[in-house]
């Protein structure tokens, strides 16, 4: 494993794109003028004010138990159902649940916002990247969650955790009210131990599979039993009784493991060091490692106890991790898609109202991952329907909602900001179709462009070049240069 | 006119020529569509021509379906006494034997059955059943009990069964693809409507930024990239999304012009489901080559208040079908066309304090058309032996695909369901 010493400006936007979520030409020139070494130690250190993003109102501990007794209807209309025949109390019942239903939906929405608004903004963008990765790793659906607040809660534990140790957030995970929801902990006795949880910690979370037996899922499963939660205040306590204390065997070990024992031995197997080396190599490089260097990088996993920063230094100053076969190779995931390119376009957050049919349509919704594997990455994004959608997102986008279907443009009126094309293109630029087209293609692709696409961008342009450009036939260039296979890459 | 457009019209017309000879583009490196028609030769199956072929439609009943109540066993005791509120009167339903009959809101499905053209499936389920709508779902989308499998059943028959890799081969009328269609090369394509299905252009001119569109959005960037001898990361994945810009662009452009020419001369419902199915039906009409259609109807999940609601759901779906095989036999194309019916699972055998049922677990399926026989097929669940409340499956579903791949689509079933299982006999 050596150390990168290039440092051109694709090498910049490269690093950008991948340790964070791109940026404008100014961004990129300004993190290649710091040389190769601060530049990294830059977006490995960056940190967010205190208090930069508040997070959505409701997510506040006071008012919680308040939201989940309206949950059930509330004091007022429970006390009102007493006195009620069985069929008023029905449509009671019904009109309670789509309230409760809808004001879930609301919520979630609104930290989806919150969310792509700080991967948006946030000076610490490799944070976020790594809150996603942590995110689709321990992957939680709100769909069995339910309770937003809860879903907010390891946002927050994800980014805390986010660049610190692997051991750690798992013992944390383990106690976390929506992965114990989501994976049945909650209610799990050593009676009638659940085995879901135990099963994807070392399934999908540490091992893999083949690398751990049945029997090591059943002992571990009666240490993850007992568990009891206030919903309201998503404290977690274990209710002696239910929990198994007894001895048990895992892995070759032997001892009365309780539910961090469990965790740190299965943090004892080198495998766990390699199964998450691998998976952040799959996240920030998505090509096949070069042989050896996984090994070399797990090594470093181990060598800190889990910490992550470490490995990911390494990873990100590597030679392999800056080679050909790696610049512009990855397919950008939908998030990631919209991310960057309201970066590049200067815009400040996402179009609150359009944010979830856009990222529905091209297939990756925050908090609504298809289930506890996580979501399907790298070729999985692309089918003619996504592909449609991504090109559609990038209409709306570039156009303030200008383009795109009618009822979406209405729904949107007034809400989507467009991009400032006076900033992203001054009058001067747009007096030469070729000089716009090469500054637009360093803003987008960050690289040399092929000659078929920059020469079809280029006539496209002098088509459009009557007296003056105007912002909104700028806006159609742009949505041109989008709509091609090249720009789904990073 | 600019070089770039001179090529654009080169390149359509090549295509255009491609079409009326065998309408498939594998490979755009370096392959002649002559060479293409050879290569499919060699495959087991042909590729259908638009006019020939049949055609599978699958529907999904989308939040489980209660079977008890479709498929009404009225002559059990124990299904009015697990029901008070909910069984269906012996004397409404339409009898189909002495123990079973079909609920009284689908007199289409059983003037069907009265037909010949009506397979009822009983106790349709899978092993250690799961009760989540989701994780259910994926399992019988993927054919694999453990729901991890990345590919779905219709995906892998694409792949493995239909000659070329035209992306027409498979079509879901969803916003989402259905996990069935998830495949390797060939996952098909999914649209809710075909004037949605294309590239949306904002400004003036519209016809010249879709000929730009069109440029960019053929194969050559990678090819070029390949023959500069350059990065082979980037070929791939780059060549991939080019294949998939092609396959859009190029299935935009033909359901576009189907569905603008084509309008049946039955009338539909204005329910989503007879929607859906109207449009098959303008898509069959216009000789698509395609092999799988996918519709959905939701709403199944009956927790609370079933009682007229799933009557109502029942009777949408019966309604859009009559509608649907009235408009095939107009075409003439009834013989081609089977429907199979999917629900995530049925649900528990007795009903629950809100006059709903709970979500359970094996349940009843249909499939119906011209090429269907009809009868009762796989052995009715029973009351009286339930597993904790839930009815037992009798007929692994994965039977039901192997019989619909091998003797509908006329497909070895073993390769997309990785064994084989038992058919059921219901094609004639």
């Amino acid at each position: 494993m050596e150390t990168t010493r290039e440092w051109t400006l694709p090498h910049a936007a490269h690093l950008l794109n991948r340790v964070g979520f791109g940026g404008t030409p100014k961004e990129i020139h300004a993190l290649h003028g710091m040389g190769r070494e601060k530049a990294l130690g830059f977006l490995m250190d960056a940190e967010d004010k205190l208090g930069s993003f508040p997070p959505p109102a409701w997510s506040a501990a006071e008012g919680r138990r308040e939201m989940l007794a309206q949950t059930r209807g509330g004091t007022e209309k429970r006390a009102a159902m007493a006195n009620m025949d069985e069929a008023a109390r029905e449509k009671m019942r019904k009109e309670i649940r789509r309230e409760a239903v809808k004001e879930q939906r609301n919520q979630i929405d609104g930290l989806r916002t919150w969310w792509l608004t700080r991967m948006c903004q946030t000076e610490a963008p490799l944070r976020e990247k790594m809150t996603f990765f942590w995110h689709d790793h321990f992957a939680c659906s709100v769909q069995k969650v339910r309770l937003s607040w809860l879903m907010f809660d390891q946002n927050e534990l994800f980014r805390r955790h986010a660049l610190g140790n692997f051991k750690s957030l798992t013992k944390a995970i383990a106690k976390d009210p929506a992965m114990m929801i989501f994976l049945d902990t909650i209610g799990s006795r050593s009676t009638k131990p659940n085995e879901n949880f135990a099963r994807e910690l070392m399934e999908l979370f540490t091992l893999g599979e083949g690398h751990y037996s049945e029997a090591d899922i059943k002992q571990a499963a009666l240490a993850f039993t007992g568990f009891q939660l206030d919903k309201a205040s998503g404290k977690v306590s274990q209710n002696r009784g239910q929990t198994n204390i007894m001895e048990k065997t895992l892995l070759g070990e032997t001892g009365k493991f309780d539910a961090d024992g469990i965790v740190e031995v299965i943090f004892r197997q080198p495998r766990c060091a390699v199964f998450l080396t691998e998976k952040l190599w799959d996240y920030f490089a998505a090509v096949p490692a070069p042989a050896g260097l996984i090994d070399k990088l797990a090594e470093i996993l181990r060598a800190g106890d889990y910490e992550v920063a470490p490995v990911l230094r390494e990873m990100f100053g590597c030679a392999e991790f800056n080679a050909a076969e790696v610049v512009r190779t990855r397919i950008k995931s939908p998030v990631e898609y919209l991310v960057q390119m309201l970066r590049q376009l200067e815009v400040a957050a996402p179009p609150e109202r359009y944010l979830e049919t856009a990222l529905k349509e091209m297939g990756q919704v925050p908090f609504l991952p298809p289930n506890v594997a996580g979501w399907d990455w790298g070729r999985g994004w692309i089918n003619t329907n996504t592909l449609l959608a991504r090109y559609s997102v990038a209409g709306v986008i570039s156009t303030g909602g200008e383009s795109g279907r009618n009822s979406e443009r209405k729904m949107r009126a007034g809400k989507v900001a467009g991009p400032d094309f006076a900033k992203i293109a001054p009058p001067e630029l747009r007096e030469s179709p070729a000089k716009l087209v090469a500054e637009l293609c360093f803003r987008f692709f960050q690289s040399e462009v092929p000659t078929k696409e920059r020469e079809a961008f280029e006539a496209y342009a002098k088509v459009k070049l009557g007296a003056s450009f105007t912002d909104g036939e700028l806006a159609e260039l742009v949505h041109l240069m989008m709509s091609t296979p090249h720009y789904q890459l990073s | 006119m600019s070089d770039f457009l001179k090529t654009r019209r080169e390149f359509l017309r090549t295509t255009m020529l491609g079409a009326s000879a065998a309408w498939s583009v594998p490979s755009f490196v370096g392959r002649t569509f002559a060479g293409l028609d050879e290569a499919n030769r060699d495959l087991a199956v042909q590729g259908v021509t638009g006019k020939d072929g049949r055609i599978l439609v699958v529907l999904q009943l989308a939040g489980g379906n209660d079977g008890l109540n479709t498929l009404v066993p009225y002559a059990d005791d124990g299904y009015h006494r697990l029901r008070p509120r909910l069984a269906q009167k012996a004397g409404s339903v339409k009898k189909l034997n002495d123990y079973c009959g079909l609920n009284a809101a689908m007199p289409y499905f059983g003037e069907l059955f009265d037909g010949g053209d009506l397979a009822v499936v009983q106790g349709v389920g899978y092993p250690n059943p799961n009760r989540s709508h989701f994780v259910s779902t994926s399992v019988w989308e993927s054919a694999d009990p453990s729901a991890r499998s990345t590919t779905g059943w219709l995906g892998r028959y694409f792949d493995n069964a239909c000659s070329g890799s035209d992306p027409l081969g498979g079509i879901s009328l969803t916003k989402t693809q259905p996990e069935s269609f998830g495949a390797e090369r060939n996952p098909g394509i999914c649209m809710t409507t075909p004037e949605l299905y294309r590239w949306l252009h904002g400004g003036g001119d519209r016809a010249e930024a879709q000929e730009f569109f069109a440029g960019l959005n053929r194969p050559g960037g990678a090819a070029e990239t390949a023959a500069a001898g350059d990065k082979a990361g980037i070929q791939s994945n780059l060549a991939f999304l080019e294949r998939v810009a092609l396959d859009a662009q190029v299935s935009s452009r033909r359901i576009l012009e189907i569905a603008s020419k084509h309008k049946s001369k039955v009338a539909y419902d204005g329910t989503p489901l007879a929607r859906s199915l109207n449009l098959v039906g303008r898509m069959i009409a216009g000789g698509l080559p395609t092999r799988v259609y996918y519709v959905s109807h939701g709403g199944f999940d009956t927790h609370n208040g079933q009682a007229g609601n799933h009557e109502r759901l029942l009777a949408t779906l019966d309604a859009a079908l009559k509608s649907f095989f009235g408009d095939l036999k107009d075409q003439g194309n009834y013989e081609r066309v089977s429907v199979m019916t999917f629900s995530e699972f049925g649900r528990r055998a007795g009903e629950n304090a809100s006059g709903g049922t709970d979500h359970g677990k094996g349940s009843c399926l249909f499939v119906a058309g011209g090429g269907v026989k009809s009868g009762l097929y796989g052995k009715a669940p029973s009351l009286e032996d339930l597993d904790a409340g839930d009815l037992t499956f009798t007929t692994d579903f994965r039977s039901v695909y192997s019989t619909v791949l091998e003797d509908w689509l006329q497909t070895k079933s073993e390769p997309v369901l990785g064994a084989a299982y038992p058919k059921l006999g219901l094609i004639s």
